[in-house]
């Protein structure tokens, strides 16, 4: 057992780790108590377990913890509080987007990386940089608005 | 081959494939939040199981159905606060939790506003129709003198003559009937004497409220099934045949013994991993090695699956309602239009794995999913554990949206017996 300091939502989190292969999400989740990336898949496919590393939206589910020991990871939580929004939450809230919101984290993480390299995206560019996500329960056109409304805001 | 090794007093969580166990006290039964005193029992035929004030003046609508993902607590709130007279942030709405709410059913046919949202609304007309009587007598004013405005009952001409709902009832109880038909799930119907407001006289119904759910959702804050944890807990992931039918034959528990904290647990035909972390229950359930039995199920086949359906004997037959006669209407019509519709065999698989946790301890069980159907999975786990309906309690969690049915309630009965 080796243990490891990560870099989460700006603080140092020290864990015990028994596997180096072990995929971040489940440091994230099950040995420091995040609640908010999710186990979707598994396999990296529909973003649910979405978090960046070093400002980049990754899936967590298939990132080794190991890789991520010398880089910043920021989760949901980590973006903005109610009392500081980032402004993608507050233009989720405003277009009221989710419904069971089991999928939110890799739609906005993914959105926040997409406007800060890019601002003002165009729709093509935008439905490009979400194309890889899943949300069962079809908010695909809201979340469209509400990336579209916090490149106006920003 | 394994023991079956002893797991009385352990909770155990479940998610496709996985398992936890607690040797802490589960949380306390009853609601001591906000002021409200133990509840009397739940009765079908008491208004205190479907709406109370606390101390504060908060109303709470007790909503024995569930939210599949589409905000019903919302417009929830809003009926109830609509026919109570409070301002809609002053309501809150508890869902599906069996020690809580009347057995209304849980999620199906779409009848959560039309069906549990109507009772509600009645059981919140009655209560404000109570509450006005209440404040008869405190002020010395009749009745129809009387009006309300965001839970403060005062007389029409005069707003300085008041008392407010908590001042009258806060953190107490009703104990008033209601005039209930005695059936639970989607058959439970309640009649009350206050009358329900017009559509015209609507205020709250009808508008557009945000939804309470978001913004917790949206900040990562609020909690899903998937997070429940609990002190001592395992995570077990299922070990499924790839074949229906098959069952284990031999477990080779040394497949998984450099997997810290791995165990199997083998009852009966049901399979499972357990470990303390969790990437060691989903390590575990991937390296153990199991034998299955020769499974050749009777399956028609997707050529012939139709075919197979159109031969299948009926069972059963069930009419929900019946209203006149078919014979009688297809007589009548204009234009008869003949067909045969097939539709696909298809998942209602959600965003994420089913799951719930497991608490079993003292001839009790207390279990958390987000099951569609709370209540039943709530019987399942009696029936499985031989317990009394009455010491399981299932607590419905928000958790991976609802598409038509799905098997969480699978995850139910897995963690309940697992433990």
């Amino acid at each position: 057992m080796a243990q490891l300091t990560l870099d989460i939502d700006g603080a140092p989190r020290l864990i015990d780790v028994d596997d180096p292969d072990m995929p971040l999400l489940y440091a994230l989740r099950d040995e420091l108590g995040f609640i908010n990336p999710r186990f979707g898949c598994g396999l990296g496919q529909c973003g649910a377990c979405t978090v960046h590393v070093d400002g980049r939206a990754v899936r967590s589910c298939i990132t080794p913890v190991l890789s991520v020991s010398a880089s910043k990871v920021t989760t949901l939580a980590g973006i903005g509080t109610p009392e500081k929004p980032h402004p993608v939450q507050k233009a989720w809230l405003e277009e009221q987007v989710n419904q069971c919101g089991y999928c939110i984290n890799g739609w906005i993480m993914t959105s926040v990386e997409l406007l800060d390299r890019n601002p003002h995206p165009t729709d093509a560019q935008i439905k490009e940089a979400l194309g890889d996500l899943i949300c069962r329960c079809g908010t695909h056109n809201a979340a469209l608005k509400a990336v579209k409304r916090a490149a106006q805001q920003a | 081959m394994i023991n079956q090794p002893a797991v009385d007093r352990r909770a155990f969580l479940t998610s496709t494939g996985a398992l936890l166990v607690t040797l802490a006290a589960p949380p306390a039964w009853g609601d001591a939040a906000n002021g409200v005193a133990a509840r009397p029992p739940l009765k079908g035929d008491k208004l205190d199981s479907y709406i109370t004030i606390d101390a504060d003046g908060i109303v709470v609508a007790y909503y024995g159905k569930i939210d599949g993902g589409q905000g019903l607590g919302t417009a929830i709130a809003q009926m109830v606060a609509e026919e109570i007279d409070v301002a809609y942030e002053r309501v809150r709405v508890v869902m599906g939790d069996s020690a809580l709410t009347m057995d209304m059913g849980g999620a199906s046919a779409a009848i959560g506003v039309s069906h549990g949202g109507t009772m509600l609304r009645r059981t919140a007309a009655e209560a404000r129709r109570l509450l006005i009587e209440m404040a008869s007598q405190k002020l010395g004013l009749a009745v129809d003198q009387l009006t309300v405005t965001d839970g403060v009952v005062h007389a029409i001409s005069d707003t300085t003559k008041r008392v407010s709902y908590a001042e009258l009832i806060g953190g107490r109880y009703f104990d008033k009937p209601v005039k209930w038909n005695g059936r639970l799930s989607n058959g439970l119907v309640l009649e009350v004497q206050a009358p329900l407001k017009k559509h015209t006289e609507f205020k709250v119904i009808g508008q557009s409220f945000p939804r309470q759910d978001l913004p917790g959702k949206v900040f990562g804050t609020l909690e899903y099934v998937n997070d429940v944890r609990l002190p001592g807990m395992l995570h077990a992931r299922m070990i499924r045949p790839t074949v229906a039918g098959a069952v284990p034959v031999n477990v080779d528990e040394s497949s998984i013994k450099d997997i810290p904290g791995a165990k199997a647990v083998w009852i009966k035909d049901l399979l499972a991993v357990v470990a303390e972390k969790e990437w060691n229950a989903v390590k575990a359930a991937k390296a153990l090695k199991v034998t299955w039995s020769e499974s050749k199920p009777n399956f028609p086949g997707h050529e012939k699956l139709f075919e197979h359906i159109r031969k299948a004997p009926i069972v059963k037959r069930e009419f929900q309602r019946q209203n006149g006669s078919f014979d009688d209407g297809i007589k009548q019509a204009i234009r008869i239009i003949e067909g045969d519709y097939e539709f696909p065999t298809q998942s209602h698989a959600s965003m994420g794995p089913p799951c719930a946790v497991a608490d079993v301890r003292d001839g009790e069980a207390t279990i958390w999913t987000s099951t569609q159907k709370p209540y039943d999975a709530a019987y399942c786990v009696a029936e499985l554990l031989g317990l009394p309906r009455e010491k399981v309690r299932a607590i419905w969690m928000f958790g991976t949206g609802s598409y038509g049915r799905n098997g969480k309630g699978d995850a139910v009965g897995d963690a309940a017996v697992l433990t």
